[in-house]
């Protein structure tokens, strides 16, 4: 059965209505909005920099593109894409989370960087765009979080002009078995308690342990872009397989 | 993901040093939406530079064309980051240039015109009053060093040339290439008028 078949989703290692989902989701990231990027730094050591800096090299993007950053949260994607569009582009911050969006959208001004960027809050699955876009559309860490995830990718795939990439950096399988077993460790016993102190709410990094675990494999992921109508995809797995980066090309 | 480490550190750094320069900052703005690559003929060192307002993001991968590339080795760069006149040591001096010549001149420019806020930087981490005698120690020992090094290569030459006799004064070896260049061009005229008398005498032949 598919997943556009089933009643319920995965929330975690939990079974919910797939109309409670978003609701859930919604509350994890309420929660951590505020402490998202303190947190990001401690449970990667920083190394999340790196993942998103080798995505944004991998992208392509140049002056006078459009880019939408999809769930881009607290902006350090889009952040990073405004500097190279320059003036003559356009990047498009979108979250379905509107603290995650205020905190993006604070941050940003702060920064200094405002001049070429909007702000929508919009659902993966049914993004408030025209059809045939953007240039460039990208996905960090929630694609995952997402209930109907082929409906999303389908969604991409129509806001995105023909030979327009789509990547997705998401949290994916390791296959090397010690990196697995101390991966896990970290993931369920020393993440929900950093959560706790740092920002008050282990819970929320319990789910997102789980939400990693129960995310498809990079094959999967692969087969599931394929069926979208994205061609050339491929995945490059970082740090061992624990990060994957998937691009594809609208035909 | 060690190179991307190490650029994104650089990127970091450069950008917190810059942050003290708010004109060139300012000015960088106008470079937005170009693409510089620099590659490094001796070392494996090749990225691209993008300037935006407030400082400057590196890449190690671009996949579009350049607005213009700085080509050299790693002792021409260095000597161009040493130099007091930046733009002699690019344009003069090994670094090759292509591409949108006119934008690569506006980043050399900004560049060249930076003037960092040392004092400023050490004042955040020791304080207003031991950061100004930082750098006053600092200043003072630049401008020893540059006395120091001005005399020693007075006096090297003077002993070289006058105690031990090995090396002519600059004014003879000056005086010996002028001659030689009057020498080579006397010879070439010397060379063409022979042409010219054979051309002549063969041309006489033939008639």
């Amino acid at each position: 059965m598919s997943q556009a078949d089933k009643d319920t989703t995965d929330f975690g290692y939990k079974e919910v209505p797939k109309g409670d989902k978003v609701k859930h989701v919604a509350d994890v990231f309420h929660s951590v909005a505020a402490k998202y990027d303190v947190m990001n730094d401690l449970m990667s050591g920083g190394v999340h920099r790196i993942w998103k800096k080798l995505t944004i090299e991998q992208s392509g993007a140049r002056a006078g593109m459009k880019v939408l950053d999809i769930a881009g949260g607290t902006g350090d994607l889009t952040l990073r894409f405004s500097r190279i569009v320059g003036s003559s582009g356009r990047v498009t911050l979108a979250d379905i989370n509107d603290s995650m969006l205020k905190v993006g959208r604070d941050k940003l001004t702060d920064k200094g960087a405002i001049a070429n960027i909007e702000f929508v809050q919009a659902n993966a699955e049914c993004l408030p765009f025209p059809d045939n876009h953007f240039d460039i559309i990208t996905i960090a860490f929630g694609l995952r979080n997402v209930t109907d995830k082929d409906a999303a990718l389908r969604s991409m795939q129509r806001v995105l002009k023909p030979g327009g990439k789509l990547m997705v950096l998401e949290f994916s399988k390791t296959d090397n078995p010690m990196l697995s077993s101390v991966y896990d460790f970290y993931s369920f016993n020393i993440l929900p308690k950093l959560g706790q102190i740092i920002a008050g709410d282990g819970d929320s990094y319990q789910y997102l342990a789980e939400s990693i675990r129960m995310h498809p494999d990079q094959e999967t992921l692969k087969s599931m872009m394929i069926a979208a109508d994205f061609v050339n995809c491929k995945f490059q797995n970082m740090t061992g397989g624990v990060v994957a980066l998937h691009t594809g090309i609208k035909p | 993901m060690l190179q991307t480490a190490v650029i994104l550190l650089l990127e970091g750094s450069i950008n917190k040093l810059l942050q003290t320069d708010e004109v060139t900052c300012q000015a960088l703005a106008g470079l937005n939406g170009r693409v510089f690559e620099f590659n490094i003929s001796d070392a494996p060192v090749h990225f691209y530079l993008l300037p935006y307002g407030g400082g400057i993001a590196l890449q190690q991968q671009f996949d579009a064309s350049v607005t213009a590339s700085f080509k050299g080795s790693l002792k021409d760069f260095s000597q161009l980051l040493l130099a007091e006149d930046k733009a002699t040591e690019l344009f003069g001096n090994g670094v090759l240039i292509s591409g949108d010549t006119h934008q690569a001149g506006k980043l050399q420019k900004i560049i060249g015109s930076a003037q960092i806020d040392w004092q400023g930087l050490t004042a955040a981490v020791t304080g207003d009053l031991l950061a100004h005698q930082l750098a006053n120690v600092f200043n003072a020992g630049n401008r020893q060093l540059a006395i120091t090094r001005h005399s020693l290569e007075l006096n090297i030459g003077e002993y070289l040339q006058e105690e031990i006799q090995l090396l002519p004064a600059r004014a003879e070896v000056q005086g010996f290439v002028a001659d030689i260049d009057d020498l080579n061009q006397d010879g070439e005229r010397l060379s063409a008028r022979l042409d010219l008398l054979q051309a002549k005498i063969q041309k006489a032949a033939q008639t």
